[in-house]
């Protein structure tokens, strides 16, 4: 048990992606963490994760122990669930000059 | 530039389908995570916080325009259009699918790259000097070495299951400009009295939770014992380096424990084991690979003069080129710090764009430095002044390299699944300060080096201020150290005190600028001045 953790989310990473995603109420995995489900019984995500990583639909599943607010407790969950701090650099200039699977095919 | 032979190339491309079919198997469920993790990192391909991250190796540094060309579009097609040039001279991407991964290395394979060794326990990328061949201050080109040591550690059999990773750079200069002594083993090559390659070996440096300066192994080995000296070295950490922790595994470790005297006599012992007919045609293929290089050297240019320009161009040049080996050329850096930037990372467009400008002003040849900026090795004289327009239009002609504001960066806890902490919104804030301050006071000539974590991947231990993330009780904490380098006085710094929040790290830097510039004796570095007055005074300015 965590401190301070009231409750617990489930997540992993999608195995084809590698996005994070969390077990959600209706029973599969999700992008948004406001989705999850959150349970004060850790003992009954544990082998739901392990589960869902045996039927290679994700990698990596760990809880996310949360306080009363929902919020993460620990750092790295709360910086992971932020996202990158900064945006990412794909200005539209650079987005109209990408190369097309073509171009690319062809400059290998 | 080294060209594959048949060999090199089959290797690549058989490595590439094997990986592929690999990955095929993961998806399908043939493979399970347990089985395809260690398949998956020998590949170069880990999984970090927001996706899979493709690690690419850039053997020593070098890259041709076509190279580089592929690796933009690489950005722009699998990735978020953007890749990050790291500290070892590789580039990573951050938001590669595991479905397109296969697609990417055959893409790589197809102007001789991969990803091959880019992780796990094994001999790592070898790197040297990114002004390797053209730096007025080398003795000896580092890059035959370099491709020498990585043809002989790829896939060796006997070292794919080292105790821990193991970095190993090259150099051939007076000037350390690739961190040596911060290397498992580092090798400085020399000439003989007969005009053959010799080698200094020193051993056991790293960062890290334990940061070492490498000891000296052996003075002038030649060529003909490099190759087995190095197997024998290696097979005795193999043996005798510890597998109980991974904390502790690490050869500078077993060095600590066993003491340099006893390593090198293991050594020896071990050197009379090594089959020596194994490595009788090393010589020959140093010589084939030097050849290739050779041919590659442009001959001296006469009428060749730098144009007087505007101030700007002189400041860049000034800042951004080096003396080059050859009368009529100059060595320039494309600084990847401009003001606000993420170190080291450059976007498809600006790969494609200095890829073109290799081509036209560069021998078609590019090198990433472990400082992680561009150098345009072989720029003509009269060529400066369009060359520094040219990279103006595409925000690169920062002029920077070698000035405080030129900060090395690891990903950190925005993308990195060892973070402690965020590095790079601290390396952003500290751009935009201290290029303002410079643009007030001029060039500031000083080392700062961030990392997310203890493992020390932005090189903070090595730097004259040394910015290292912490997370302390759920929060992020930046510790300062001080008086570091990595050049050929290379020292690991101090631990300044307590550590600071984020947003109280530009002042700390600031402040620390500020007393080593009112201390600072008649052409004193960072470095002179700390050794001379000690961490004292600085403590006292940042805590009062």
């Amino acid at each position: 048990m965590a401190r301070n953790a009231h409750a617990y989310a489930l997540s992993a990473n999608d195995l084809l992606t590698g996005e994070q995603v969390f077990w959600s109420h209706q029973g599969r995995w999700c992008l948004s963490f406001e989705d999850a489900l959150f349970s004060t019984e850790p003992q009954n995500l544990t082998p739901l994760g392990n589960a869902e990583e045996a039927a290679n639909r994700v990698v990596g599943a760990a809880l996310i122990p949360v306080d009363e607010n929902r919020r993460p407790v620990e750092l790295r969950d709360q910086r992971r669930l932020q996202g990158v701090s900064v945006a990412v650099r794909t200005t539209a200039s650079e987005a109209a000059s990408r190369p097309s699977a073509a171009t690319l095919a062809q400059a290998a | 530039m080294y060209a594959y032979d048949q060999y090199d190339q089959a290797f690549v491309e058989q490595r590439a389908a094997e990986f592929r079919e690999q990955i095929e198997r993961r998806l399908s469920g043939a493979l399970s995570e347990d089985e395809f993790k260690p398949l998956r990192l020998q590949n170069g391909l880990y999984l970090q916080l927001h996706a899979y991250m493709l690690r690419v190796a850039i053997p020593y540094g070098a890259l041709n325009a076509r190279q580089l060309r592929v690796l933009g579009d690489l950005a722009d097609r699998y990735d978020k259009g953007y890749g990050h040039f790291t500290t070892r001279q590789n580039i990573q991407y951050n938001w590669t699918k595991l479905s397109d991964v296969a697609d990417m290395i055959d893409a790589l394979a197809s102007v001789q790259m991969h990803a091959i060794q880019t992780s796990g326990n094994c001999i790592r990328n070898v790197t040297t000097d990114a002004y390797a061949g053209v730096a007025g201050d080398e003795w000896l080109d580092p890059r035959p070495s370099a491709e020498l040591l990585r043809q002989w550690s790829s896939l060796h059999p006997e070292f794919a299951f080292l105790p821990r990773k193991f970095k190993i750079a090259v150099l051939g200069a007076a000037q350390d400009r690739a961190a040596m002594k911060f290397h498992d083993i580092g090798l400085w090559a020399k000439l003989d009295a007969d005009g053959q390659p010799q080698y200094d070996i020193w051993v056991g440096g790293g960062q890290g939770r334990t940061p070492r300066v490498a000891r000296l192994f052996q003075e002038a080995v030649p060529l003909a014992d490099l190759l087995p000296t190095l197997d024998a070295m290696l097979r005795v950490y193999n043996l005798a380096g510890r597998r109980d922790n991974k904390y502790k595994a690490r050869i500078k470790i077993l060095i600590d424990e066993m003491g340099i005297e006893p390593y090198r006599l293991a050594v020896v012992e071990e050197l009379a084991r090594v089959d020596r007919d194994a490595f009788a045609t090393a010589v020959g293929e140093y010589q084939r690979i030097a050849a290739q290089f050779e041919t590659a050297q442009r001959p001296a240019l006469q009428g060749q003069k730098v144009p007087e320009g505007s101030p700007e161009f002189r400041a860049w040049l000034q800042q951004n080129g080096l003396t080059h080996k050859v009368n009529g050329y100059a060595a320039v850096s494309v600084s990847l710090k401009t003001k606000g930037a993420i170190p080291g990372d450059a976007s498809g467009a600006q790969m494609r764009a200095v890829a073109d400008l290799a081509e036209r002003y560069s021998a078609g040849e590019i090198r990433v430095s472990h400082r992680q900026n561009l150098v345009l090795p072989w720029v003509k004289l009269n060529d400066l002044e369009t060359l520094y327009h040219a990279l103006l239009e595409q925000d690169l002609a920062e002029a920077n390299v070698g000035l405080v504001s030129d900060i090395i960066a690891c990903p950190g806890l925005d993308y990195c699944a060892l973070a402690t902490a965020r590095s790079i919104p601290v390396a952003q804030a500290l751009s935009l300060r201290l290029r303002e301050r410079e643009r007030r006071q001029g060039p500031i000539e000083a080392s700062l080096n961030i990392s997310g974590c203890i493992n020390a991947c932005g090189h903070h231990h090595a730097a004259n201020i040394g910015i290292l993330g912490l997370n302390r009780s759920e929060s992020e904490t930046y510790q300062i150290s001080l008086g570091g380098r990595a050049d050929e006085g290379a020292k690991v710094g101090d631990i300044l005190g307590p550590g600071f929040s984020q947003d109280q790290v530009p002042d700390v830097v600031e402040t620390l600028l500020d007393t080593w510039q009112s201390l600072r004796e008649d052409g004193e570095d960072f470095s002179q001045t700390y050794d001379r007055v000690g961490k004292q005074p600085f403590k006292e300015a940042v805590y009062v």
